[in-house]
């Protein structure tokens, strides 16, 4: 059976600004696959890049088997790629009902809307409870879950979902890793951008490892947090010879209630 | 009151157009990004087609109105979307503008060429009898309400209401929706965009042709002045719409038709307030609108939350010439120089010779355009004004104080400088599309409240000037004293422009056009800057305006009006903004071809403007001019030539920069 | 020499920066990391004047800068890069030099050029060249930077921000889009740049490397805050610091 996802040597860049150099790996259909690396390593350009939001410069893209190299977006997402983009990718200005409609019509068909509403409003009942409201009205990470709701009602071949912690409290975040389960035990493949590692490892069953937009590790799970900290201590080497230590570190800072788990 | 509804019906056909029209403008605003300049000529050109049909070739009117409005509104939306403006990268902004512009000047100057250029006159109301009087509004005999005003009112509410559920209940206004806020977000969800964006503009083409059609019937004949009205005031609703709100635009739009008409009611005829405040009103109201509503000044700033994907604009190309080539175009220049000195001074007919001085004046006005938009990057709509400005102070203090045309031209720049500062001080925190909505504010301004005021200009007439200086007439019919003047006046003026450009001030100009954030962050007085780039261009336009209206002996508003800031744009655009050369070529250029087309029958008199036209819709793949293209590969083959002869065997070294 | 007191930016009822403070002393090097929304860009934009900050201030050789548009603190001697390179494509890299030399001294007098007296004087030339010389510049200075790649244009605003020996530069993610041996070579001419003219600097990046070797301190910020200070390997090896940066202990 044909992989779900093929990214076979590309490169991207925004205008001149180079991104990705020479990226190949591949998510099995029905596998999942972590991408982490830190942050500007390119993790959420090779997302826009396979989702047909950005053009590569080089090299080809196939989903589910199918040569999509310069297909625009939207016919990419036809062919069973769905994409949630980083942060706070919603209609604002459009009710919630409306957000949720255009993420089931034209991946479930017209019959299957209603249907699907009524699923999305029973597993997350804070969606139907603010169906009409302006999806810009909703918290971070509300809007998170909307965004996220549009392709776990409806599962497609492949989800991308970039940075999907961002902005999502613990206990949500565990729903959401729930749900992602479910959804791959029903057969659809994922990749996954994270900057928490520990807990999407937890879900695949491979990870690769970007470093400068270019893969420095690709290979099982269970490797990547040794790879992602020999990125991280390349950084530290140089700078051994020093002593001076930290003049102020307040502890118990918001963040941690996020990382932690 | 009876007198207020008396007064206020009679608006209501302008309020519905004016409606209808903003409403069009906001939905391809906000669909495609395109603030779209020649939705007026769209209008237009279905108000002309419609009343054409029906007058010259007897078509009924249904016949007529599914041809201009159902298909030609329409099908004309289509064609812009699909080859011009989807070609357009959506951060180029004046690229969409010039492109727009050059529709707007274009399309009008190309309807008498395909349908002749008979008038079109007594366009009939669609749907219902003009002169018959279907009911008395609350049974008032002051309150006729005849079928001009019903076939507006009903036609306007049936599209706005269609228009509403069509976004608010069908899948396709969702989609159109969506892609307002986010172009690639609703691709993600399987949408094809492309499709949203073409239905978007088929329909706000069809919303121009119903305007257009609207508008038709009130006028006695067809003309495109009177869509600039309608444009205007458009405008005006949706910049209170900060281009968003339709129902915002609509309302004002039907505010402003009905307050106009209203008050024309009640204002005394005789007084100023009658023949200059009233016909100023939208661009007052358009003026208001842009330094007061926030939502303008962020107008080209995204909110697309994927927007980061959108790399930077491409830096122009860069252009060099080999030195051998440098050498020989700047010897050809010169030999053409002294040819055209020696030409128009000896063997050139009488005819020609004013034709060509006509051109050198407009060539010191088009290089206050080649400073301001080639060298500062800010487009003005106003550069016919502001010569104007100058024409009229000179003619003014001819007449009454008896000074010479060098002084008064002179007092006339200074003020020309002092207005186009004002206009940069008051447009100080606008950009892009902002700014020259301001200044074709200012221009509309200026020909509808001072240039056609007779204290002004002598009314529709203007001034018989006659220009005599320390007793030379310069328009001597066997003499060549213009000549020689103007000529003089043309070298100063490119020669200044040049050691602007080459100098510190131009460096700083060049630097805020590259990046304006990036000379910010070097310390370049920004505000000062533009200022005086506005103030040194409207004294060039001042001059030339003046040279103009020395030649042309009669200083008449039709000279310097908005349109004409609009054309200068274009032509100037077409032949290459970033260089003095440009700025001559389409002066020379422009009154050479327009002498050429007096020998062509009349109906394709205005063919020199369409020429031009599509010369500056190449703008957004050349923004360096179509003209200066051809002229930069030619130069190219020539350097293949030479380096070829010169070092056989290495002729692939360069290739096109 | 900098001063940032309680800065807080909200964008559209989302706090990006929720009171930030931080102080660059006189010749010092400093370099912002924190993770993705951490609010770095926000806090850099708030000190250069492209953004007014909701609350607290922004204090630069004991002036409060307040409402100062950016051209005005660059006269003071601020110096800025950019993330999206902002520079000029048709002008060459001298008269980006010349541009930046002569912008915050005088307005570039009108008549000077008119006269035809513009061209850049031999003392001039002499400080540029050095400049120039410092950035490896030399062999391009004719040549309009639109025609020049990324990495030429990152060393060309460098060299810009410096000519006209601001006391403070700004370096907003220098190493973006470049790839690990331009990021190096930059981050090396940048801190030579630093020694030799004794200017503090703070420069916020996501490339670990090239804050490490540019700057003396290292701040994190997360979640709109300033949360640790000191020098590099010490704040890195913090637990709290590691978790919010890479998002493991």
């Amino acid at each position: 059976m044909a992989d779900a996802l093929g990214v076979d040597h590309v490169s991207a860049a925004y205008g001149p600004y180079r991104a990705l150099f020479d990226v190949s790996f591949a998510v099995a259909a029905g596998g999942a696959v972590a991408l982490v690396g830190p942050n500007g390593a390119g993790k959420s350009t090779v997302a826009r890049t396979v989702s047909g939001l950005l053009a590569p410069t080089g090299g080809r893209v196939q989903v589910g088997g199918r040569d999509v190299t310069g297909w625009p977006a939207w016919r990419i997402a036809r062919a069973g790629l769905a994409h949630v983009p980083e942060g706070r990718a919603v209609f604002g200005a459009l009710s919630v009902e409306e957000n949720l409609r255009l993420a089931f019509r034209r991946r479930a068909g017209r019959a299957a809307v209603g249907r699907l509403l009524g699923r999305a409003y029973e597993r997350f009942p804070v969606l139907g409870e603010r169906r009409h409201h302006p999806a810009g009205t909703l918290s971070g990470g509300q809007q998170r879950l909307l965004s996220l709701a549009g392709v776990l009602l409806a599962p497609p071949l492949l989800v991308v979902a970039d940075e999907l912690s961002l902005g999502l409290a613990p206990v949500v975040l565990d729903d959401v890793y729930t749900q992602l389960a479910v959804l791959r035990a029903a057969g659809t493949a994922l990749l996954v951008v994270e900057q928490q590692i520990d807990r999407v490892l937890a879900l695949t069953d491979r990870a690769v490892v970007l470093e400068r937009g270019a893969v420095a590790y690709d290979g099982p799970s269970t490797g990547a947090p040794a790879a992602l900290a020999r990125v991280v201590r390349t950084i530290g080497d140089g700078a051994a010879g020093r002593s001076v230590g930290p003049d102020d570190e307040p502890g118990g800072h918001p963040h941690q209630a996020v990382g932690e788990r | 009151m009876e007198q207020l509804i008396g007064f206020a019906v009679p608006g209501l056909p302008y309020g519905c157009a004016y409606a209808v029209f903003a409403v069009g403008l906001c939905l391809t605003y906000q669909t495609t990004g395109v603030f779209n300049f020649g939705y007026g000529a769209q209008a237009y050109a279905s108000a002309f087609v419609f009343g054409w049909l029906v007058q010259y070739k007897a078509w009924p009117v249904w016949a007529a109105f599914v041809a201009a409005v159902v298909v030609l509104g329409p099908g004309l939306g289509l064609v812009l979307d699909r080859f011009l403006f989807r070609r357009i990268p959506s951060t180029n902004t004046t690229a969409k503008m010039v492109t727009g512009l050059s529709l707007l000047v274009g399309i009008p100057a190309l309807l008498p060429v395909l349908f002749g250029n008979e008038n079109v006159v007594g366009v009939p109301s669609v749907a219902f009898d003009p002169n018959t009087v279907y009911f008395h509004l609350f049974g008032l005999a002051v309150v006729p309400v005849n079928g001009i005003v019903l076939s507006a009112v009903v036609l306007a509410v049936a599209i706005l209401v269609v228009l509403v559920l069509l976004l608010r209940v069908t899948f396709l206004g969702l989609e159109m929706r969506a892609a307002v806020e986010s172009r690639r977000l609703v691709q993600l969800g399987g949408v094809d965009g492309d499709r949203v964006t073409a239905t978007a503009w088929a329909m706000s083409g069809f919303m121009a042709g119903l305007a257009g059609v609207l508008l038709a019937p009130m006028q006695a004949t067809v003309q495109s002045q009177d869509f600039v009205t309608l444009m205007v005031a458009a405008i005006a609703a949706a910049a209170w719409a900060a281009l968003r709100s339709m129902p915002v635009a609509a309302a004002v739009g039907v505010l402003l038709g009905v307050a106009s008409v209203t008050l024309q009611g009640y204002l005394p005829t005789g007084s100023i307030w009658y023949s200059a405040a009233l016909p100023a009103m939208p661009f007052i109201v358009l003026v208001a609108a842009l330094l007061t509503v926030p939502g303008l000044r962020r107008l080209d700033a995204s909110v697309d939350p994927l927007s980061t994907v959108d790399p930077p604009q491409p830096p122009p190309v860069a252009r060099a010439r080999a030195p051998e080539i440098d050498r020989v175009v700047r010897t050809g220049w010169w030999v053409l120089l002294v040819a055209f000195v020696v030409s128009m001074l000896t063997w050139m007919p009488r005819g020609w010779e004013t034709v060509l001085n006509q051109g050198l004046a407009y060539s010191v006005i088009f290089l206050s355009i080649t400073l301001l938009t080639g060298t500062a990057g800010q487009l003005s709509l106003a550069q016919a004004t502001l010569a104007g400005v100058a024409a009229f102070t000179a003619g003014q203090l001819a007449e009454h104080l008896g000074l010479t045309f060098l002084v008064g031209g002179l007092v006339g720049s200074v003020l020309a400088a002092a207005v186009a500062a004002v206009l940069a001080l008051l447009s100080m925190r606008l950009r892009g599309l902002g700014l020259a909505l301001m200044t074709l504010a200012a221009a509309l301004l200026f020909d509808a409240a001072v240039f056609s005021a007779s204290s002004v200009s002598g009314g529709t007439g203007g001034i018989t000037i006659r220009a005599a200086w320390l007793g030379l007439d310069l328009l001597a019919p066997d003499g060549h004293v213009y000549f020689v003047v103007a000529l003089a006046v043309l070298v100063i003026c490119t020669g200044g422009v040049v050691l602007v450009q080459r100098g510190t001030v131009g460096r700083y100009l060049a630097a805020m056009r590259g990046s304006e954030v990036g000379a910010g962050g070097v310390g370049v007085n920004l505000p000062w800057q533009r200022v005086l780039v506005f103030a040194l261009s409207g004294a060039l336009a001042g001059v030339g305006g003046t040279l103009l209206a020395v030649q042309q002996t009669v200083i008449a508003p039709a000279a310097f009006n908005y349109q004409l800031s609009v054309a200068f744009v274009v032509v100037v655009v077409t032949t290459g903004v970033g260089s003095v050369e440009g700025a001559i070529q389409a002066g020379m250029g422009l009154v050479v071809i327009e002498e050429l087309f007096q020998y062509a029958p009349p109906r394709f008199e205005g063919l020199t403007f369409v020429l031009f036209a599509l010369g500056a819709l190449a703008y957004a793949a050349h923004p360096e001019g179509v003209v200066e293209l051809e002229k930069r590969r030619w130069t190219a083959r020539a350097e293949r030539l030479i380096l070829r002869r010169r070092h056989p065997g290495s002729a692939a070294v360069t290739g096109e920069s | 020499m900098l001063a940032v007191t309680d800065v807080r930016k909200s964008f559209g009822g989302t706090a990006a920066v929720r009171s930030a403070s931080l102080t660059v002393e006189a010749g010092e090097s400093v370099g912002l990391i924190g993770p993705n929304g951490a609010g770095k860009t926000t806090l850099f934009r708030c000190i250069s004047g492209e953004l007014r900050p909701d609350a607290g201030t922004v204090a630069f050789g004991g002036r409060t800068l307040g409402r100062m548009p950016p051209w005005r603190r660059a006269r003071l001697g601020i110096g800025r890069t950019y993330q999206r390179v902002e520079v000029f494509p048709e002008l060459t890299v001298l008269d980006h030099l010349l541009v930046a030399d002569r912008a915050p001294r005088h307005r570039g007098a009108l008549w000077r050029d008119l006269l035809n007296r513009s061209a850049p004087r031999p003392t001039e030339l002499d400080r540029m060249a050095a400049v120039l010389a410092m950035v490896g510049l030399e062999a391009v200075a004719d040549r309009p930077v639109g025609a020049l790649g990324l990495g030429t244009c990152r060393l060309v605003e460098l060299a810009r921000a410096v000519v006209a020996g601001p006391r403070l530069l700004l370096a907003d993610e220098p190493s973006s889009g470049l790839d690990g041996d331009e990021t190096a070579s930059l981050a090396s001419v940048l801190r030579a740049l630093q020694r030799s003219s004794g200017m503090a600097v703070l420069v916020v990046d996501h490339d670990l490397r090239l804050v490490e070797a540019v700057a003396d301190r290292v701040l994190v910020m997360d979640l709109g805050q300033v949360v640790a200070s000191g020098a590099f390997d010490a704040v890195m090896s913090a637990p709290a610091v590691r978790r919010a940066y890479l998002g493991t202990a």
